[in-house]
């Protein structure tokens, strides 16, 4: 009777949690009885139709019977280690700290508590890609290591966490093509934890004010043009079509000029090519890590020729750039793309955001 | 006669890379572009002046200035696989760029900031500098050891230079090695008209100085002994042969990336081509000829028609190599060449 009561209970409270997966596209979750189950998809350019399954099972619980290849996670999690930095986002805002023993490249982390736990010795550094030390990994004792994955062998450590036994789950929010499906892996995160309600009132909130956003720059009569990025080597890898950025750009009352591009990656193109269709483009925006207009002219004088330089409308999101390089656009500006978007729009349409002060971009002079 | 052929098929590739690019411009527009009466269409003929005729500059001086520097080489190390990466022009160019690129970079936006440089300028002051320090080094044995020893040096210092870059490389973030791999494909768009001042006066100074050497290196090819009977100076001809193949081997590699092949395939070409080992014909031959590869290269690699680009140092091995395998083979025998 007492274990049908706390069936009842726990299935009630279940219903209670379950939250609808709006925006992302590469994870959905699922309530059993004994556990959940968390399905992850398309993690790297390529991977296909490949799904990995992970079980969600409650610490005190027996293990329930799962297919061959489920991979299993003891909930809530207790000690948590990250091997990139963009997962802090939904640390700081579901507040995950007190679980936080591990952090790849530390040095990139604009998040300071991150930095104190570290100081204080109550996380350590994690070495990640090709420099992954297993021994030390075992030692840290995680019950969770969220981690992504490229495809390549060679910076992909998950298969030999995996071989010895540590709990490593891959996400693939950087796959999103919607810059809200990216912020809603906060659910994904809050599932380790029991802390789904938390997650859907703080990414219903951010979900809101974004829509509110797009509504606001969607009826503007003129959209500038917009091209992105900058060339290495001659080449010139170009936000593809449906990627997150070319999203926000469009979300934000821009045309893109490579929105027919299908891809949701990077494309790269000759430098010839970007001339041709940008040279009279209005904006250029993210201009790799250059921060002023006389660092990119003397990385290639060429650079006059196009009229977005020539007018002084060159943006970039430098602003919050740490002094290691790291940039809190892939740390804050993914959990909160409300913030990029609003950016963005200040910088198209400055008339439709007169109060909002610039995050991540900045002008460059 | 065979000197005007090579000469006129160089002439025809460097218009054809002044013509053709990823972007569609019309012949009509370049020819407008090129005469400058043509103001309506001003981004079609900032592309060709701006962007084609100094990648077609580069190509032909970089290519030339590899191949003299490769023939150069191989007549000192009396050897037809030294080429100018073999001293550790590469190796060191590649340290210094992987210094900037992976150690520096992470804290580097500062850093380039205080030079008042750009990222490409300062990519180009570290590897020539990486390229200078390693071949200093190397430089400094030619007086010491013979030619075998200093060949085996070269190798060993490329080795263990190479080893240190291996190393930043496995502690480096992903897209910083993206960046680092992307310098190491190589390219000749790199080159603005401001740079060509210097990238032109060094090769034009260093291909020059080559010209003067034909005899010496001539009595070289017999033997270091034979050619001291001769009245040659062979440690001063030495020193001055790789100095100069390192000015012209590293400023390339410093502007375009390490570009490889050319240094070794051009010579050998030309010495099919011409049937001689004289260097007072080779040396020409090989400022021609490798100009002419670099540009059919190039062409190749900035596939025309297509909106992307090939990287360059696949396209210089997949198209030269069908050609040397073919000329080495009609060749037969390479011996008659080194003595």
């Amino acid at each position: 009777m007492k274990t049908f009561l706390i069936c009842i209970l726990s299935c009630l409270s279940v219903s209670a949690w379950a939250s609808e997966v709006r925006y992302a596209k590469n994870f959905s979750i699922e309530v059993l009885d004994t556990h959940k189950e968390i399905t992850v998809r398309n993690t790297w350019k390529g991977a296909g139709d490949r799904e990995q399954v992970y079980a969600l099972v409650p610490r005190k619980s027996a293990l329930p019977k799962l297919d061959k290849g489920t991979i299993v996670i003891r909930t809530p999690v207790e000690r948590l280690a990250i091997m990139a930095t963009v997962f802090l986002g939904p640390i700081r805002d579901l507040d995950l700290y007190d679980s936080l023993v591990g952090i790849a490249y530390l040095d990139y982390a604009n998040d300071e508590k991150a930095h104190q736990l570290v100081d204080s010795g109550a996380a350590r550094r994690i070495q990640s890609g090709t420099a992954m030390d297993v021994e030390s990994m075992l030692m840290l004792q995680p019950d969770l290591i969220l981690t992504s994955t490229t495809g390549n062998p060679t910076f992909d450590v998950h298969p030999q966490m995996l071989r010895a036994g540590l709990p490593v789950v891959v996400t693939a929010g950087y796959m999103e093509a919607h810059p809200l499906a990216r912020t809603e892996w906060i659910k994904f995160v809050a599932a380790f934890y029991d802390k789904e309600e938390e997650a859907e009132r703080i990414f219903s909130q951010i979900a809101e004010r974004y829509e509110a956003l797009v509504a606001l720059a969607k009826n503007t009569k003129e959209r500038p043009t917009v091209f992105a990025s900058a060339p290495y080597s001659g080449v010139w890898h170009v936000p593809g079509g449906q990627s997150y950025s070319a999203t926000a750009f469009m979300h934000a009352g821009a045309d893109y000029l490579w929105a027919d591009n299908p891809s949701k990656g990077g494309v790269p193109l000759d430098v010839e090519v970007i001339l041709k269709r940008a040279a009279k483009a209005d904006f250029w925006l993210n201009p790799s890590h250059y921060d002023s207009i006389r660092g990119l002219l003397s990385a290639d004088e060429r650079f006059a020729a196009f009229e977005a330089l020539q007018k002084g409308r060159v943006y970039n999101n430098t602003v919050r750039v740490n002094e290691n390089g790291g940039n809190d656009i892939f740390e804050r500006g993914v959990s909160h793309p409300e913030e990029v978007l609003a950016d963005l729009i200040k910088i198209f349409h400055p008339e439709l955001v007169p109060d909002h002060e610039f995050v991540f971009y900045e002008r460059l002079k | 006669m065979l000197f005007f052929a090579l000469g006129v098929g160089v002439l025809a590739l460097l218009v054809a890379n002044v013509c053709l690019g990823s972007a569609t411009i019309s012949l009509g527009d370049v020819w407008n572009a090129i005469i400058g009466g043509d103001s309506r269409n001003s981004v079609t003929s900032q592309i060709v002046m701006d962007f084609r005729m100094p990648r077609a500059l580069t190509a032909l001086l970089a290519g030339a200035a590899l191949a003299v520097s490769g023939l150069l080489m191989q007549t000192i190390f009396r050897n037809p696989l030294a080429d100018p990466f073999v001293l550790g022009v590469n190796s060191g160019a590649s340290l210094g760029v992987a210094i900037v690129l992976l150690v520096l970079a992470p804290a580097g936006v500062s850093l380039t900031q205080g030079l008042e440089l750009g990222g490409h300028l300062l990519v180009v002051i570290a590897a020539t500098g990486g390229a200078a320090v390693v071949l200093g080094v190397v430089l400094s044995f030619a007086q010491r050891v013979d030619v075998m020893s200093l060949l085996i040096l070269g190798l060993m210092l490329s080795y263990a230079v190479g080893a240190v870059v291996s190393v930043l490389m496995f502690y480096s973030m992903a897209e910083r090695l993206l960046s680092f791999f992307a310098w190491s494909y190589g390219t000749f768009g790199n080159v603005a008209w401001s740079h060509m001042k210097v990238f032109g006066f060094c090769v034009g100074a260093g291909a020059f100085a080559s010209l003067f050497l034909s005899k010496p290196l001539d009595a070289m090819l017999m033997g270091e002994r034979f050619a001291e009977s001769l009245g040659t100076k062979v440690k001063r001809v030495r020193i001055f042969s790789l100095g100069l193949a390192s000015l012209l081997a590293g400023t390339v590699t410093g502007f375009c990336g390490p570009i490889g092949f050319l240094g070794i395939a051009a010579p050998h070409l030309c010495r099919y081509l011409f049937k001689t080992a004289q260097h007072k014909v080779l040396i020409p031959a090989s400022l021609l000829g490798g100009g002419g590869i670099a540009l059919a290269a190039d062409l190749v690699a900035k596939a025309p028609g297509f909106d992307g680009a090939l990287p360059l140092n696949a396209v210089t091995a997949l198209v030269g190599a069908p050609v040397i395998i073919v000329a080495l083979i009609r060749q037969r025998n390479l011996r008659k060449a080194f003595g």
